[in-house]
């Protein structure tokens, strides 16, 4: 499918954004473009605080799926070291700034923001919503 | 399903907070509070004149993208209407935590480390040249906590540039220590171009540092290093690295407890590496070495009038089961001739005493878990002591290193920080607090003569800063004193 952008026709595939707040996002991302600039261009909060130099692990996400996992290309070392730091570290986790929305298997995949507030359930405090 | 969600309500009440201290944590905390209670307006406090904490003092000058994150933490200081700063304040000396607690719905602290520890062997503190590696950083980066009047200041240079062929001992196996050896072995020219400080790169230049030791008291198994920071050190130009065959046997213990850690494997396998590739690995010789000791522990520190000349190594077995390895001395000793030694055993935070005549109401005191060496606390929410059940101190929270202690890169500080906001808009919630008794400490630190460095001034700062930087080919040339930095903005304004 095509997005219009500035005028330009460009390529997307869907991805489906989970924000750390437990939200739901349908969002485009374009071919080419990594997984953090597509979040935030599509106003899906993901902390990127190296800019997506490789230097910290905050735009950490997780995918929903084992086989769209597979299916991306490898991560570099220096990523698995970054990724070692992360919050919240799952089998299908990458670095969002790493990451390049293509065509094939990503179309239609679902990406996690992971929780930072996850300690609280584990460690059974259960707050009462209002 | 969200925690900061459900106190957000229409009618929600206007909250103001204090938030003391400006590195990842306190600067996470600012920008999760507006998120959590819209409306808030938060006032960031800071005994620095300048903002960031070890954003700006700790990360490495030749790190430029680790302070990246920077550029985020400036626009909220100086673009957002809700949060305010007030520099070169200091908690305990200039404000008391009373005077907050009397003058805002919550107060978090997000003080981060105020020490280091110490090794505790003989002739540790009575030579000037084993300095903690806060001091050694604080010495590149310009810190002004040990800033050019310090004794520690004068100790670093005094030690490298009084020696021929200056060899410096790093003791400890983290991140940190990786820094130190790095700034030591790295070329000075690779340097010009980083934001490290003027006075210390000409002592780099002036007299480099021919070898640098690495020194772990257990084997390479237990090394913390991160595997990044680690293969940067092994593979600079021209550095040698010379390490034992021996240090890199792995008994059995050691293989599952490498086996349980990834990023320790990680660490071995680029220690095995550079091991492989000979001592030399790069082209056109080598002019510095790095000696990376295992299983080796500083016994005792000589020297000639409190100068530093050399130190006592003693080898170490390493007994124990996985996960639980410890040294033991096997007897065996070395005498090695050392200029200058950086303990890089750990940062940790010592009690924030309170010297200022307090005005409050409430007299509030901070606990402190002296074992631990942070604030007690039940996911950032103070307790009055460090046991299990007890009681939280209402409105008062802490976050970042003083929370945690000192582990964890910036990242860590954001999940850190959302936990304790995520818990304060919880407990706002059940117990809404009552409008604090005073307005704010402005009228306070304006009587006491305390000179505050505002968003406005810390962009003067900045700019001036950067200013001076471009005319050396640098990001940026810091001010390294509180008085030179107080001076600029005086004379800018
Ligand atoms: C040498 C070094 C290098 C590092 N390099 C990296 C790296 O490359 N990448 C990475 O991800 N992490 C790095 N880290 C870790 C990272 O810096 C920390 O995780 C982080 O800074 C901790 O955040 P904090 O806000 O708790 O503490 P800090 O950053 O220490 O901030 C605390 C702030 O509180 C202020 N303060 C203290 N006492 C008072 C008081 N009484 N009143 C008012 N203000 C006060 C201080 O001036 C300071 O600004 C490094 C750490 C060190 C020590
Ligand atoms: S943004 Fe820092 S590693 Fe991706």
């Amino acid at each position: 499918p095509a997005a219009r952008v500035d005028g330009r026709v460009l390529n997307t595939i869907a991805v489906t954004f989970i924000d750390r707040d437990g939200v739901t996002v349908d969002a485009r991302a374009v071919i080419g473009e990594n997984l953090l600039d597509a979040a935030h261009a599509r106003g899906v909060e993901l902390e990127g605080a190296c800019e997506g130099s490789l230097a910290c692990s905050t735009c950490h996400v997780v995918f929903d799926s084992e086989d769209v996992f597979a299916s991306l290309p490898e991560a570099c070392d220096d990523e698995n070291d970054m990724l070692d730091l992360a919050y919240g570290l799952t089998a299908t986790s990458r670095l969002g700034c790493q990451v390049i929305a293509t065509r094939g298997a990503m179309e239609g995949c679902v990406v996690r923001v992971p929780r930072a507030t996850r300690n609280f359930a584990v460690d059974g405090f259960k707050p009462k919503p209002h | 399903s969200s925690f900061a969600r459900w106190s957000s309500s229409a009618a929600s009440p206007q909250r103001r907070f204090a938030v003391v201290g400006s590195g990842p944590a306190g600067m996470y905390a600012a920008l999760e509070l507006p998120r959590a209670f819209p409306g808030a307006r938060v006032d960031v406090f800071d005994r620095s004149p300048a903002p960031f904490g070890l954003v700006r003092y700790g990360v490495a000058p030749d790190h430029a993208e680790t302070k990246l994150v920077t550029n985020k933490f400036h626009e909220t200081l100086t673009t957002r209407d809700d949060v305010r700063f007030f520099g070169n304040v200091e908690l305990g000396t200039d404000v008391s935590l009373g005077e907050l607690y009397d003058s805002y719905h919550g107060v978090v602290l997000a003080c981060g480390t105020n020490g280091d520890r110490l090794l505790d062997v003989p002739g540790e503190s009575e030579n000037r040249g084993v300095v903690g590696a806060r001091a050694f950083v604080a010495w590149f980066n310009g810190d002004p906590e040990h800033g050019p009047s310090s004794a520690t200041h004068f100790a670093i240079e005094e030690a490298l540039m009084n020696s021929v062929d200056a060899h410096v001992a790093v003791i400890g196996v983290g991140n940190v220590a990786l820094d130190c050896a790095r700034i030591l072995l790295k070329d000075a020219e690779a340097l010009a171009g980083t934001d490290i400080c003027e006075h210390a790169l000409e002592v780099l230049r002036a007299n480099p540092v021919r070898s640098v030791s690495l020194i772990g008291r257990r084997g390479v198994a237990q090394a913390s290093f991160s595997p990044k920071e680690l293969r940067e050190l092994l593979n600079l130009p021209r550095v040698r690295v010379v390490m034992s065959d021996e240090s890199l046997e792995l008994a059995p213990e050691d293989e599952l407890e490498l086996k349980e850690s990834r990023p320790r494997r990680r660490a071995y396998e680029a220690f095995v590496k550079r091991a492989s590739e000979g001592e030399c690995a790069t082209a056109g010789g080598c002019a510095k070495t790095l000696h990376v000791r295992f299983r080796s522990s500083p016994l005792a520190f000589g020297g000639d009038a409190g100068a530093l000349r050399w130190m006592k190594l003693g080898r170490n077995e390493i007994i124990g089961e996985p996960g639980a390895r410890k040294s033991v001395s096997s007897g065996e000793t070395e005498t090695v001739p050392t200029a200058l030694a950086l303990r890089s055993v750990g940062y940790a935070a010592n009690p924030i005493e309170m010297r200022v005549q307090d005005t409050s109401a409430s007299a509030l005191r901070l606990p402190f878990d002296g074992r631990r060496r942070v604030v007690p606390n039940r996911f950032g929410a103070v307790t009055r002591d460090a046991s299990s059940d007890a009681e939280e101190i209402p409105r008062l929270y802490v976050t970042g290193w003083l929370k945690r202690g000192a582990t964890g890169i910036i990242g860590t500080n954001l999940t850190c920080a959302e936990e304790t906001i995520a818990k304060m808009s919880v407990d706002f919630a059940e117990n809404p607090p009552s409008d604090p008794i005073a307005s704010g400490v402005d009228g306070l630190l304006s009587d006491r003569g305390v000179r505050v460095v505002s968003a406005r001034d810390w962009s003067v700062i900045d700019a001036l800063e950067r200013g001076r930087g471009a005319d050396r080919g640098k990001p940026r040339e810091k001010f390294v004193s509180i008085d030179d930095f107080i001076n600029a903005l005086d004379d800018a304004t």
